[in-house]
């Protein structure tokens, strides 16, 4: 199987993934970046929701961190203020009954 | 130089043409000798297996977006005739039936129905705008849209752009697609060939 890295003009990382496309990465390198990437959206979503603070982030995530979390911020709304669905609101319900 | 063994050689590459060709999808009938060649090869021209018709991978964002564009998507020259995406990937099936050929790359989880029930939902997009048989131009970006259907009703997720000159592919989220998420898994294929019914 290929792996590859795709990168924009200005050379930052926009994806990985496998098959054709982008510039051939190895197996390690592909698994360190996967590994990289969704460690990232769990802090994003962690921090989104108020599950963690910008201080539990790692020093050399957190601007990067922060920055993501307000796009969602300015995209969706405070994650307090966005509309929930009928099963959430019942989860929600249930955990406190 | 015998002529035994000129006819050995002979031999040995029609073997292997015939092996070649089989390999290809296509059914090879015990006995063929290169009387047959001609139309066995002709045969692979008229379509060969699904798969051996695509390409396909996988992206994954490395942040959330509504744009992703692969470089190189293709990894020869060939003229696309069939795109499509999903986020739980595709199986390819080879068919011959009328009906079947239209969704001859589903995403795996789903079965055909021949029947052609609006029942079914499927993933793929079929080049279509009320057609499903359009050509995809090779100098320019082609865009059309990957479709959910549940009954009747149609929901867009994805646009995808698929560029044959520069050989990109660029996809791009739309309102019931939410947006191309971190870590989130997205599969791809592109067929080749001059039509994609």
């Amino acid at each position: 199987m290929r792996f590859y890295a795709q990168y924009n003009d200005s050379g930052k990382l926009i994806a990985i993934g496998t098959g054709p496309g982008g510039a051939e990465i190895t197996e390690a390198e592909y698994n360190r970046l996967l590994s990289e990437i969704r460690e990232k959206a769990a802090l994003v979503n962690q921090l989104y929701s108020g599950e963690i603070t910008i201080a539990d982030v790692p020093n050399a995530w957190q601007e990067e961190i922060q920055r993501r979390v307000n796009e969602r911020i300015a995209a969706e709304g405070e994650a307090a203020q966005r509309d929930i669905s009928g099963d959430e609101l019942l989860n929600m319900i249930e955990g406190v009954l | 130089m015998s002529v035994q063994t000129e006819i050995d050689r002979i031999s040995g590459n029609v073997s292997a043409a015939l092996a070649a060709i089989a390999e290809k999808g296509v059914t090879v009938p015990d006995g063929s000798t290169s009387d047959a060649l001609a139309e066995l090869v002709a045969s692979i021209e008229a379509g060969g297996s699904v798969e051996s018709r695509c390409v396909y991978g996988s992206f994954i964002p490395e942040d959330d977006s509504s744009v992703i564009t692969i470089d190189n998507a293709f990894p020869y020259s060939a003229k696309p005739a069939m795109f499509g995406f999903s986020e739980i990937g595709f199986k390819f099936i080879d068919s011959t039936h009328t009906y079947q050929r239209i969704a001859s790359v589903i995403a795996v989880n789903q079965s055909l129905n021949v029947g052609g029930s609006s029942n079914y939902m499927y993933y793929i997009t079929h080049c279509n705008s009320g057609s499903h048989t359009r050509q995809l131009a090779t100098d320019t970006y082609t865009s059309f849209k990957e479709q959910y259907r549940i009954g009747g009703s149609f929901y867009n997720l994805m646009e995808g752009l698929i560029n044959g000159e520069t050989r990109q592919l660029r996809f791009k989220a739309l309102e019931a697609g939410g947006g191309l998420l971190s870590g989130k898994t997205y599969y791809w294929f592109v067929m080749f060939g001059d039509d994609a019914t």
